[in-house]
Formats: structure tokens, sequence, C-alpha cells
């Protein structure tokens, strides 16, 4: 089992399970690795929850589900209240910037994932599509980056859904088209 | 590590789409019809920024890069950087400096200026 850890801004690893015992992380610290639905805290993450002695359990039921994709990590500078310190030591969790003995882990939610932009298939549709439609799809792609910078992830997400069926319509346009456009291009 | 069952769907769906059109587009030549002539091109009279894309991808498939490129240069950029969001976006646990970079507003707002620029430039241009 490789893992990975979001430290100093970036993403890192993969990592062994000995080589992630060498590594100075905190509670808060977010942890991916294989069977984990995203990001999640290494204090809640069942790999490495114990070494934090059970601190996880101090959570209310609700929060602890607050866990952001695999790539919320690299979606920015935002995602700056997963943070932690190269001196924190796992076994105490004090150092770490966003920790404080009182509220453990408080600052978990700080950061939703970004959503796809789904640029890549506005710009495919677009083109092989022929239609201004997939313009409209890579228009919305920038609202879902430039919200996400701002911190509205739910005004992402939906952008980010938006662009989706911008570029459905687009294909199934192009796909209705098709049979049109053979007869007028010649068989 | 592993793909989504959506993500694995829309990957094979993709690839399919793309075999049946290497195997299509090399038997056919665009240029003598056999092929859907442009929506955009047909209603407007003028290009989208996708046209000549079929007659390229034919030139390319017999390994004629220079008629594939003078039909439509663009595609050399748009299409790996279409690729580059479509991977980084199926899987956000790799490539982490390239996503960084590609969600930046300024880059996706960049893309976006250039494919309307080319789309605009073609038309004036004659490209």
């Amino acid at each position: 089992m490789k893992y990975w850890l979001f430290i100093d801004g970036r993403q890192q690893g993969p990592f062994s399970y000995d080589e992630l015992m060498t590594i100075p992380f905190t509670a808060e610290t977010p942890i991916w690795y294989e069977g984990l639905s995203g990001w999640m805290p290494a204090g809640q993450a069942p790999a490495t929850a114990a070494l934090f002695g059970g601190m996880s359990g101090n959570r209310p039921a609700g929060e602890s589900t607050s866990a952001c994709n695999p790539g919320t990590d690299a979606c920015g500078d935002t995602a700056t209240s997963w943070t932690t310190t190269d001196t924190g030591s796992p076994s105490h969790g004090t150092s770490g910037t966003a920790w404080t003995g009182s509220e453990p882990m408080r600052r978990t939610d700080g950061v939703a994932p970004c959503p796809p932009t789904n640029l890549g298939w506005a710009i495919a549709a677009t083109i092989c599509c022929c239609i201004p439609l997939g313009v409209a799809a890579i228009f919305m792609a920038t609202r879902v980056t430039s919200r996400w910078q701002n911190g509205d992830y739910d005004g992402a997400r939906r952008a980010s859904e938006t662009t989706e069926w911008l570029i459905i319509l687009s294909i199934v346009l192009g796909l209705l088209w098709a049979p049109v456009g053979m007869m007028i291009g010649g068989f | 590590m592993t793909l989504n069952r959506r993500t694995t769907i829309t990957a094979v769906a993709a690839a399919l789409a793309v075999a049946a059109a290497a195997i299509y587009y090399y038997t056919v030549d665009p240029a003598e019809g056999h092929a859907p002539r442009c929506m955009f091109l047909t209603l407007t009279g003028y290009r989208c920024p996708g046209c000549g894309m079929q007659r390229a991808l034919h030139a390319l498939l017999h390994g004629d890069i220079a008629t594939a490129w003078s039909l439509n240069p663009f595609l050399w950029f748009a299409l790996p950087v279409a690729g580059a969001y479509i991977a980084v976006e199926a899987m956000p646990w790799r490539l982490a400096g390239l996503r960084r970079v590609l969600i930046r507003t300024s880059t996706v707002a960049a893309i976006g200026l250039l494919v309307l620029t080319w789309w605009i430039a073609r038309n004036m241009a004659g490209l």
C-alpha cells in the first residue's frame, strides 16, 4: 500500500508505511491511500487514526465525513487551512499551525476540492461538434476555477455541473447533426 | 489509485470512439465526401475552430503531417491541452504539479481566449 500526504502546500508521496512513519505529520495533515474515497485528516483515516490516540473520536459525527477528493491539495493556494509544520510529531500534534489543543482538528473542513473544470471535454466538444455551445462550456470552466479560488465552493460545483451539461448537449447535437451533415457532405 | 466507475466508462467509450474514428478516417477521405460537413460552416458560412479536422485526421493517418498541419494547425495545440485536462481531472491523485497550473483561472481563461482568437483569425485570414 502506498500513502500520500499533503504537506507544505503540496502533495507528497508515494510512501510506504515504513517511510510514512519517518515523516512528521499531524492529525490534521491530509492523507490519501487506496481505499479512501478522498483526502482526509490523518487523525480520521483508518490506517493512521490510531497514531493519534483516538482523537477522531472527539469529533462531532456530522463532521467526520469532511473528506475532500484526491487532488484537493493541488487545487491551489487556498489550501492553506490544511497546514502542518515539519517539526510536528504525529504523537503530539501540537506544532501544526492549524492545531489548537482545545479544539482538535477544528479546521479540517476548510477547503473543498476544486471540482472538475471539464475544460478538456469542452475543447473536444467545441472542435468535434462545431458549435458555439462548446465555447459556452469553456467560459463556464473559467467560472469553476474563479469561484473555487474565491472560496465559493458550492458555486464552483454548480459551474462544473453546468459545463458538464453543456458538453453533453454539444455531443448530442453533434450526433444529431451527423446524419444531416453526411447528406450535405456527400456519401 | 483506481479510476472510479464513471471515469472508467467514459474512458472506454472515448477509446472506442477514437478507435472507430481512426479506422473510418483511415479508410475514407473526407475531402471526397463520406463525412459529415461541419454544422457551423453549413449554417453560418464561417469555419468553426475544428474545421479541417476530419481531413487532417485522414492525412495524419496516412503519414502526411504537412497536410494535416496545414488543414488545421490549432489542433496540435488544442488536442494535447484537452488531453491534459481530461487526464488530470480523471486522475486527480497524479500529476499534481500540472494540475495546479491547469486549474488556475488565468490558464483556463488564456486557453479560452486562444480558442476564440483562432476562431476569429482563421475566418478573417482564410486559414
